[in-house]
Parts: structure tokens; sequence; C-alpha cells
């Protein structure tokens, strides 16, 4: 398959990006690792005269740890990084897990965490574990800085609230407490190279023997990722039993709106919440 | 536009002009480098029969630019025998009758190098977990994974004799 004709550019500054999308308005497109981008281009699902690689600029590449500001990650750390790092893996356990379920690892060599969230696919494997996190994104324009939360950066499948020009630069997490206890379930017909047809990301913090926050956030059955309030609200204060999980679990399968499509029917989506929530909980219960 | 980029290729430097559309796999089967064992099947990233080496880790090459990888080092499976001397990989493949149509190969082959480079010991799942984005539709996998197998072993004696 013959990738369409384009120009191919690697500026290495913000301002360089912001002047070259100006300069061929609605024809350019930003390129991270490029796996997903080089399909689409492929098969024409995206055509674009300009492609700009994000690459040669360096400040993209870095990954920073501070007790007090946690954890900072350029948009161009490859998958592969998230899943290896030593820091991610102890203190960001979901995201290294996650990680680890993109495509190969052909391709999570070159994929980045900044393009898996700027796809906003609602199947995104980063996206669960960093809302979860409560992650916050930092734009940039030119000069120009801003940061959003990743909850409302992305507003629709495929789509976000990045302006043309503007590139993600950074994702900014905090760990949870020492005493949560954690759980990333894809589930898809393959384990590999695969698109999830319903993910679930689990945190649950202890306080003693009971709950005392508890994040469930459910992929791939509605237009964004979504937070199960209802889920979380009957487990705060409670011991997480069985019972206890099921009781969540049928909440959270209520909450949500999957679609039915190519993939997995709407009624199968439903089902599979209630089923991979309760294991999620019971998972993350069992590290405590 | 085509333009001028470095690259070294199984430990030869290249002075190659590329198009900006050209992918890896395609300059590397192209007549500038004629290096044709690299196999191109899905085009598309899902397949890995395309599979490289870049700076030692494993990609696709159809889905690597050919500029983007000017300044780094490429294996293809050419790369791997000395003076004609097949790798210990190779020879593992052969005996094991991992080779069937022979399409997927080394690209597989590539990947059990990356994967034994990294993890010299690998188990029969932390293989097939390496070999997830390789497919073979002669459906081979099971000799492919001995293949692997063996290979780590005669890599690990190889080290034991020339302590």
């Amino acid at each position: 398959m013959i990738l369409p004709r384009f120009q191919f550019l690697e500026p290495e500054t913000f301002e360089e990006v912001h002047q070259l999308v100006e300069k061929n308005k609605g024809d350019a497109v930003l390129m991270a690792g490029g796996t997903d981008l080089l399909v689409n281009l492929k098969r024409k699902v995206i055509k674009a005269k300009v492609v700009i690689s994000l690459e040669k600029i360096k400040s993209l590449k870095q990954v920073h740890y501070s007790e007090s500001a946690g954890l900072t990650l350029g948009s161009m750390v490859t998958v592969s990084e998230l899943a290896e790092t030593p820091i991610i893996k102890q203190k960001f356990p979901l995201l290294a897990i996650a990680a680890n379920k993109i495509g190969s690892p052909q391709i999570r060599n070159r994929a980045t965490i900044g393009g898996n969230i700027c796809t906003a696919r609602p199947a995104g494997d980063t996206i669960g574990p960093l809302t979860a996190y409560g992650a916050e994104v930092q734009l940039v324009l030119g000069k120009e800085t801003r940061w959003e939360p990743i909850s409302k950066f992305i507003t629709g499948p495929g789509k976000t609230t990045r302006k043309e020009g503007e590139v993600l630069a950074a994702i900014r997490i905090k760990p949870f407490p020492a005493n949560t206890g954690v759980s990333y379930i894809k589930y898809g017909v393959r384990k590999a190279m695969e698109i999830a047809m319903v993910s679930v990301t689990t945190a649950i913090t202890f306080n003693g023997d009971k709950c005392e926050k508890a994040t469930i956030v459910l992929g791939a059955v509605a237009p964004t990722f979504i937070q199960s309030n209802e889920a979380e609200e009957a487990l705060v204060s409670h011991k997480v039993t069985l019972s206890a999980a099921e009781k969540a679990a049928e909440l959270a399968a209520g909450g949500c709106r999957p679609i039915t499509d190519v993939r997995a029917s709407a009624e199968y989506r439903r089902d599979l919440v209630r089923v991979l929530t309760k294991r999620g909980i019971m998972e993350a219960a069992a590290q405590h | 536009m085509k333009k001028y980029i470095k690259l070294n290729i199984n430990s030869n430097e290249y002075e190659l002009l590329v198009a900006d559309n050209e992918t890896l796999a395609q300059l590397l089967r192209g007549p500038q480098v004629n290096l044709t064992g690299t196999k191109q099947g899905c085009e598309l990233g899902d397949c890995g029969a395309c599979t490289v080496l870049m700076d030692g880790k494993p990609v696709n090459s159809c889905l690597v630019l050919a500029m983007q990888a000017n300044g780094h080092e490429i294996t293809t499976i050419e790369g791997l025998s000395v003076n004609g001397k097949l790798h210990p990989i190779q020879e593992a493949f052969i005996n094991a009758g991992a080779v069937q149509c022979g399409y997927c190969t080394p690209g597989m082959i590539l990947k059990a190098k990356a994967l034994l480079d990294t993890n010299p010991n690998p188990s029969r799942t932390e293989i097939r977990e390496a070999f997830v984005g390789n497919l073979c539709r002669c459906t081979g996998y099971f000799k492919i994974i001995n293949a692997v197998e063996s290979a780590a072993q005669s890599l690990g004696n190889k080290e034991v004799n020339a302590k």
C-alpha cells in the first residue's frame, strides 16, 4: 500500500510548528509516532498535503518525577517507555499495565502517549488510566500554553479541544495514595493488536478495611471515557465484599451508553461492563 | 521533494536519496539498497513481516518513514549472518522446521533477536507474548516457539563456552 504524496517536515520548536501549520492551513497534520496516522494516510481516511513530525522537538521526550509535582510525561514518550520505565511501573502501575496491552512490541516502540490521547478513540488504552489518575494535558500553540483536564480535552470519538497547530506537549499525573489497589482490564477477542470491546480501569483506596475512595473508569461504552460515579459512591465507606462489588458493577452497567458495532453489540458490552467491573473491583481489593 | 539521508544498515554507511512519502520498508527493498530479505505483508503494521531492528529495537518498517530513519542504525535479516555463516537463531529456525513458506521468517528471526538480546532465557509464554505482532499464515507458530527456545539455549551455551 503506497502512501499518497505529501511534504514531510521536521520542525525543532513549537513556534516552527505553529508557523508551518499557519502556512499550510487545512492541509497539514501533526505526526507523533505515526503508527495510526500512516495507516490512515495509506487508507486515505486522512488526507494531508503536509505531514509535520514532532520527533525533533527534544523536550517532548522527557520523563520527570518528583514527590511534589508528580509525573510529567512528554507527549513523544513511547508506549514501550511507559511500560518499562521503573518510576511509572512503581508509582503509576495502571499506566504501565495498559501501555503493555497496546498493539504489539513493534507498534509500542513507535506509538506515543500523545498520539494515543490525540487520536481520542473511545477505546484508547492509555486514556482510562490517565482519566483515573486525573491527568492534565499541556497544549502549546507557538508561545502560548494552556493546561486542561484530559476529561475535558477529549470531547468525542476522535474529537478533542486541540486547535489547529496546537501541540499536545506534556501530560501531568499524580499517584494514588500508598494503600490503593488497582486493576486495568481490557476485553477483546485477541490479547494483542486489539481494540478494546470494553475496558475497565479501577482504583480503590482503603482506610482500614473500608473503601475510602473508588475510581471506576469505563472505556468503549460511550463517546468518551466515562467515570461511573454511581458505582464509586456505592463502594465508598463500605467493606469491599463480593456482594458490594456486584452491586457497584450493576450500577456501572446501568449507567453506561454503549453502541452496537462490528466488534460487539450494545447489550453484550453492557454485560461486559457488569462482569468486568466486578472483576476489576475484586482484583483491586485483593491487593489490599 | 527528495532529500539525502544517512543510514547505517547492517554496519554499512549509506547515503540515500529518499522521497517524503517513502517508507523504510520501500527504501530497504528498493534499487538503492536492494536488501529484499525484508518482506512487505499487510503494510499496515498488523503482520510484522517487515520487522527490522532500529537502534536494536523491533519496528514495523512499513510504518516508519525513510526520512525518520535518518541517522539511525538499521538491522535487516541480511545483517545477521557473518561471512556467510548463519546466525544461531537462523540455524535454530532451520533445525526446528520453523520455516514453511518463509514469508514471515525474516520478521520472526529479527523479533527473536530483539527478544533474546533483552531476555536471554524467555519462558514459552514470554516468547508467545513477544511474537504477538508477527503473523505466520502457514500457522507454524509451535515450531517457531521451539526454534526460539533452542536458539536461546545455543546462544547461552556459546556464552558459557566463551567464558
